[in-house]
């Protein structure tokens, strides 16, 4: 684990670092009328005028404590601009993995056993459909049609202007609404990837000798499938929940730039517009952290479902 | 009449075309006795048995016939009336009990629902009677087998809890689907020995599916013997096995070598006497177990334990003991393959070859048989000429067919592409030959072709053999010494005659006695 | 194993469609009607016609001729990305696999690491730092895009060493490259190769969404996810300049996954009974 920990502070550095020149030079480019003198300045005050290893040791040091530094934009802690970007970020991914997985895990179930049907044919074509249509062309058709031309619900931001007026519940209904589209656009995907995942899993179980046994002892056929065949057909799909950690957050980046949402993906984007290389790095590392975290506790999650873990022999 | 099948058809659908895996088969199972299926594999034993509670795929099988049963036809029974019958009436074991038994609940649970499906009392009378089954089965403490997962039981205990779940709800008939096939032997004749004892007490019918006639010897009342789909024998168990009217039966009688010394397989070996070829001084070799996801426990499977051993040129040493007895280990550590911890090998170098005993693992898919058994040359950098000429050679000395050197393994069928392996072994003039288990996976028929062909090469090459195996028959017919190994050692190390008629070790006994 | 894909219509369709894709690309000039930089204001969001056969852009430029430039770009990212994925994942995942131990666990690690991170945020950081253009695009995707493959072909070759005719090899005195090269990689590469089509389906959608972002390729280079990024302005006004690059990428990404699908059902036939 602490290797891993290392490892990724060090590429998440190194992904900056490597290149030639300063990261200020890039800044600086912006910027032109900035003069030299200038330039030695801002190489000073971010202590870029010192060894590289020197810079990461500082780095992290800082990082230990939570501590990455200072937007180049505006000069807020780095910490902080996250912190008011991260929570949006994870309230719509977590609602799209609820969706997800509340549609997922029945469709799949259901195409397996009726494998061949036409329920199972029309959910092939539908998965198939959703893999692979780009999510911000999703994103555009669904602001086209619902946003622009019906006009019923909003294309921007997480709330109304007058937000602040609202009551309570009014607060609530507001964002939901707003949330429709990017959740809706999320969940497109992954319904499409996980319940095809699932029907996979269900055919491999379905198939194995310990689902004959069941049926050899008269067990009714919903106790066959719903208990021994989909009990050990989930299993696999914990993993899937730890693994699309970091293909949620990819995601996030076009969604919340479509819908102009201040999430994380959203403010990595700006960043990588303006170069704001602390708040890229600090990206960079919170969120391989998060699908770290994901992993663990999908790991945890496995090994609690699978007795074959749990009392290994 | 308990069950009588007429005209059982079975058609598999398999990749668009229909396979006809049975073909019209009549028997009947009378109260209270056992009946020995006996085929080949692909015969269309399994899937006869399994079409009798309509357990087969349904989208992928069509099954045609009359299947009576208690007065119905089991084949027109809908759904709840087949679940009726499933498990209370018609019960079956399987052949894998590793893989039969649900992994994610607990052995007792199954058990529990298996009588909470077809009878109306409280769970907890119901774990009370799974208690009183494990028991029924020679389970030592029923409790803890209960609150156990599958993984952690041995495969006997797995196999046990299997027949306690069968019995249950005292069948009048119970499926047997090669139910030891997957068990050590020792272990083979106990579970032989319960069945046979439950049978008796609950006075149910027993259709025992196998592929070996040891077996049905045991068990058996009456054979029906199948071969392609269909019944091409039956009577009683001792007309079958002293008269067996059938091709078929007689070669496959015939091909289960027995253990009675015969003359002609008495003669000496031609070779030079008493130079040691290989020698084996105090081998030990562990392995570590890795436990859990996270952690190494540091905890080490002891596979060789002080192992000595001395093979004289042109001899067969017989390597006998079950699975996990080190005997493939050992194989490797006298080939080279893998290093011991302590000890020491010496052997000739680059004389010893081996062949293994899945001719499926043993050849890559990937190459043509050309390929495969010039391996050898073309790592030494043998030129073309020489290459084909070993070729032409070492395939007439297996008997395989020149023209058929550009086909891949898949296309050969197991005896041919275990003479694959063996030629390939050949191509390099070895002196040695490690054979590991080398036709147990092969059917009994095969069996014997393969034996002969490594008896007539050892003769015309003078080859030394380490013959291993966990068949005593076939040791029998092959070794001139037998080195039986337990746990890792070599318990005892005799000349065959005398491990055969005077075994010292009790384990050897034990042994020999599951087998006799 | 060709007989088993070509009795598969779904992956037939798909390599099909792949087929057709690389003649459009190949004889781009041919077919496309106008130059695809040409602008013409006059000619501005005209809906699809018999002269502009899906209509032109915001400033006039002919939609299909673009179009048509852009798949070469598409093509050419997604399997240049994902061949270099490929060599670097089958080196590491081979050396991994094959000698364990320490070799195994710094490859591994390493891929670990790499995993954790999200792949486009990799990928943007990486663009923040060298610039957007194509060529940058298309090793930063390959870059990024070998982890996947280092670790499947790392698990065949575990299972694979251990198979009887490996150690037979070794027996007969084989050398570890040629035990790797002749054995194991044949033997265990297919379900990486499974994975390349995937994975170039995954770079066509990736310099999509790059583009998209004005991160990829840069205008005026035509790429199905740039001519979206001018579309989205013109929102409710020119539906065609939305609709019809999108199809594209959809059919392109669908003939890929498709094609994986097929070989992946042809390597791992459903066992029978």
């Amino acid at each position: 684990m602490i290797p891993i920990l290392i490892g990724i502070t060090i590429i998440s550095f190194a992904v900056i670092h490597l290149a030639p020149g300063k990261p200020t030079d890039l800044m600086v480019q912006l910027k032109p009328n900035v003069d030299l003198e200038a330039r030695e300045k801002l190489n000073q005050i971010y202590g870029l005028d010192k060894p590289i290893y020197v810079q990461y040791f500082n780095w992290i040091k800082k990082l230990a404590r939570l501590d990455f530094g200072r937007s180049f934009i505006d000069n807020r802690p780095v910490m902080e601009k996250i912190s008011e970007r991260l929570p949006v970020t994870i309230l719509i991914n977590v609602l799209a993995m609820a969706i997800i997985f509340l549609f997922s895990i029945p469709i799949g179930v259901k195409s397996a056993v009726r494998r061949g049907s036409v329920f199972d044919k029309t959910t092939t074509i539908f998965v198939f459909m959703g893999f692979a249509a780009p999510s911000f062309w999703i994103g555009l058709l669904l602001m086209s049609f619902f946003g622009v031309r019906l006009g019923i619900l909003p294309v921007s931001g997480i709330a109304s202007l007058d937000f602040e007026n609202f009551t309570l519940i009014h607060k609530v209904l507001d964002v939901m609404r707003h949330l429709v589209l990017p959740v809706s656009v999320i969940s497109i995907g992954g319904l499409a990837g996980i319940s095809r995942y699932m029907r996979q899993s269900m055919l491999g179980v379905i198939s194995q000798d310990y689902v004959r046994t069941a049926r050899a002892k008269g067990l009714p056929e919903k106790t066959v499938i719903y208990k021994h065949a989909l009990g050990n057909a989930l299993l696999p799909i914990i993993t899937i929940l730890g693994l699309s950690v970091p293909s949620l957050i990819s995601g996030s980046v076009i969604i919340e730039t479509i819908f102009s949402i201040p999430g994380m993906g959203r403010l990595m984007f700006e960043s990588v517009f303006t170069r704001d290389y602390n708040v890229i790095m600090a990206g960079l590392v919170v969120s391989a952290f998060l699908t770290l975290f994901g992993n663990l506790i999908a790991d945890i999650a496995y090994a609690y479902a699978d007795p074959r873990i749990r009392y290994g022999k | 009449m308990l069950l009588t099948v007429k005209n059982l058809k079975i058609h598999f659908r398999h990749d668009g075309e229909i396979v006809e895996a049975v073909r019209g088969i009549d028997f009947a199972i009378n109260e209270n006795e056992v009946v020995g299926l006996v085929g080949e594999s692909g015969s269309g034993k399994t899937v006869s048995a399994l079409s009798i509670t309509k357990l087969l795929p349904k989208g992928d099988s069509v099954v045609t016939g009359e299947v009576m049963f208690g007065g119905k036809n089991l084949l027109d029974a809908n759904e709840e009336e087949i679940r009726r019958v499933r498990g209370s009436k018609i019960a079956m074991i399987f052949q894998e009990p590793s893989t039969s038994l649900n992994p994610v609940l607990k052995i007792g649970e199954q058990i529990d629902e298996a009588i909470l499906a077809h009878r109306k009392i409280s769970k907890k009378n119901a774990r009370k009677n799974t208690i009183e089954l494990l028991g029924k089965v020679n389970l030592n403490d029923p409790e803890r087998i209960c609150a156990s997962y599958p993984h952690l039981l041995s495969g006997g205990e797995r196999q046990r809890a299997m027949i306690a779940m069968a019995i249950s709800l005292e069948p009048e008939l119970l499926i047997a689907d090669e139910p030891t096939t997957a068990l050590d032997v020792t272990i083979q004749s106990e579970i032989l020995k319960l069945l046979l004892e439950l049978k008796k007490e609950l006075r149910m019918s027993v259709i025992f599916i196998t592929h070996d006639f040891g077996i049905i010897n045991k068990i058996a009342e009456r054979v029906l013997v199948m071969k392609n789909g269909k019944i091409i024998e039956e009577g009683k168990k001792e007309d079958i096995l002293s008269f067996p009217k059938a091709e078929y039966t007689k070669k496959l009688l015939l091909a289960v070598p027995k253990i009675t010394i015969k003359p002609e397989t008495r003669e000496e070996n031609p070779a030079k006497m008493g130079r040691v070829l290989i020698e084996a001084k105090n081998l030990n070799k562990a392995f570590a177990i890795e436990k859990g996801l996270l952690r190494n426990t540091g905890e080490k499977i002891r596979a060789v334990v002080n192992v000595n051993l001395k093979i004289e040129e042109g001899k067969t040493v017989g390597l006998v003991g079950e699975s996990g007895s080190g005997k493939t280990t050992l194989a490797r550590l006298l080939l080279g393959l893998i290093q011991p911890d302590s000890g020491k090998v010496t052997i000739p170098r680059r004389v010893a070859q081996i062949v293994f005993q899945d001719p499926y693992s043993s050849l890559d898919p990937r190459m043509r048989m050309r390929d495969i058994v010039l391996e050898g040359p073309t790592i030494r950098g043998a030129s073309k000429a020489e290459k084909v000429s070993i070729l032409k050679d070492v395939l007439s000395k297996t008997q395989l067919d020149y023209e058929e050197r550009m086909k891949y393994p898949h296309q050969f069928s197991g005896g041919q592409r275990q003479r694959i392996a063996i030629a390939r072994a050949l191509a390099v003039n070895p002196k040695i030959l490690i054979l590991d288990e080398p036709v147990s996976s092969l059917d009994v028929l095969i069996q014997s072709d393969i034996l002969k062909l490594l008896k007539d090469l050892q003769k015309t090459l003078s080859l030394t053999y380490v013959f291993i195996s966990h068949d005593l028959r076939v040791v029998e017919y092959m070794a001139d010494e037998v080195a039986v190994m337990y746990k890792g050692e070599i318990v005892e190390l005799a000349s065959r005659d005398r491990i055969y008629t005077s075994a010292q070790h009790p384990y050897t006994r034990r042994l020999l006695s599951s087998v006799l | 194993m060709m007989k088993q894909i070509f009795r598969n219509n779904q992956a037939v369709f798909g390599a099909g469609i792949i087929l057709l894709l690389i003649l459009v690309a190949v004889f781009a000039p041919k077919i496309a009607k106008y130059d695809p930089a040409f602008i013409n204001i006059q000619s501005a969001l005209l809906g699809p016609s018999l002269e502009h056969p899906l209509g032109t852009d915001s400033l006039g430029r002919d939609l299909f001729s673009r179009m048509i430039y852009a798949s070469r770009i598409a093509l050419l990212i997604g399997f240049i990305a994902m061949g270099l994925a490929l060599g670097v994942g089958v080196i590491f995942g081979s050396l991994a696999g094959y000698f364990g131990g320490k070799t195994d666990s710094i490859i591994m690690r390493f891929a670990d690491i790499m995993l954790c991170f999200p792949r486009f945020f990799l990928i943007l950081a990486v663009i923040a730092v060298v610039g957007p253009n194509i060529f940058n695009v298309m090793v930063i995707i390959g870059l990024t895009g070998w982890m996947g493959m280092a670790r499947l072909i790392r698990a065949e070759i575990l299972s694979l060493k251990t198979r009887d005719y490996v150690s037979a090899s070794r027996a007969l005195g084989a050398s570890h490259f040629f035990i790797i090269t002749k054995h194991l990689i044949p033997n265990g590469i297919g379900p990486v190769l499974v994975s390349f089509v995937f994975g170039v389906a995954g770079a066509i959608l990736t310099e999509a969404a790059l583009s998209f972002l004005g991160l990829g390729v840069q205008p005026p280079n035509p790429s199905w996810g740039n001519i979206l990024m001018e579309g989205k302005a013109v929102l409710g006004v020119g539906w065609w300049v939305i609709i019809f690059p999108g199809l594209a990428i959809l059919i392109t990404v669908l003939a890929f996954n498709l094609l994986g699908e097929g070989l992946r059902d042809a390597l791992n036939p459903r066992v029978e009974r």
